[in-house]
């Protein structure tokens, strides 16, 4: 999905190929690329992990994938931004997220990327099961806790701050 | 959830409408359903929706406090009115990443 600014925001369900992306965002006039992935972690302080598996609300969550981008746009001077996640199930060692982007010079890219892929942690709502020998259980992120004061706040009633400012 | 039916939910009153409300990882796995079709009252908010939700599912009351609401696809933090046709989202915390 390509929006306005020729940003790339796209939720696949297979392996995520570092190559395209990188290529979706270079651009002649662009002299830095910076790129991040997070892959899977095959333990959960004791626990093996078998595998994860990951379910995304399409729709708002591409959404939310174009607001940050927007965001980051208004922040730092950028040339092109790609965010790709995968879901279903995704193997321990394999890619579950890349954030590509490029601008002229390489801070604005580098500070971006970070950006990025925090805000995509705190209100993107894509979720993950750990899948371990014995068990599972759902994760929660802590920028998405921390943001929303969800421990102490019910939901839909008021009080919280807005998971959506940025 | 592979094979989440879906599930009405209506009151018997003066019904002014249908919203859709969406289920999602923990919250879905607990309630057993993806989508709920709510029939709204006059007046009913994002709360009243979230409250009949619970009502219909008490399992999900376990992790009430830890979801958000987002109303087509906007958190919410505070009630807000629903009309016919709005899609309501349960978001239990979000792990992506």
């Amino acid at each position: 999905m390509v929006g306005d600014d020729g940003d790339v925001v796209e939720i696949v369900e297979e392996v995520i190929d570092l190559k395209k992306y990188v290529d979706v965002v270079r651009d002649d006039g662009a002299g830095a690329i910076a790129t991040f992935l997070g892959t899977t972690r095959d333990m959960f302080e004791d626990k093996r992990v078998l595998e994860l598996r990951y379910e995304a609300y399409h729709a708002m969550a591409l959404e939310h994938l174009r607001r940050i981008c927007k965001v980051a746009r208004s922040r730092w001077a950028l040339t092109r931004i790609a965010i790709v996640h995968r879901i279903g199930v995704v193997g321990v060692g394999e890619e579950s997220v890349l954030v590509a982007v490029s601008s002229v010079h390489r801070k604005e890219s580098l500070h971006a990327c970070e950006f990025l892929i925090d805000e995509l942690k705190a209100s993107v709502p894509i979720w993950k099961k750990e899948v371990y020998e014995t068990g599972d259980a759902w994760k929660q992120n802590s920028e998405f806790l921390s943001r929303n004061s969800l421990v102490t706040t019910p939901a839909a009633v008021g009080g919280a701050s807005d998971v959506a400012r940025v | 959830m592979e094979g989440s039916q879906q599930e009405y939910v209506g009151s018997g009153k003066e019904k002014v409408g249908e919203v859709q409300a969406l289920l999602f990882a923990k919250a879905q796995e607990l309630a057993g359903v993806s989508q709920i079709t709510l029939e709204i009252q006059k007046g009913w908010t994002t709360a009243n929706c979230f409250e009949a939700v619970m009502t219909k599912y008490p399992a999900l009351k376990a992790i009430r406090s830890c979801m958000m609401v987002a109303l087509n696809h906007d958190y919410v933090t505070e009630p807000v009115a629903v009309k016919d046709g709005d899609e309501l989202a349960l978001i239990p915390p979000i792990s992506g990443g």
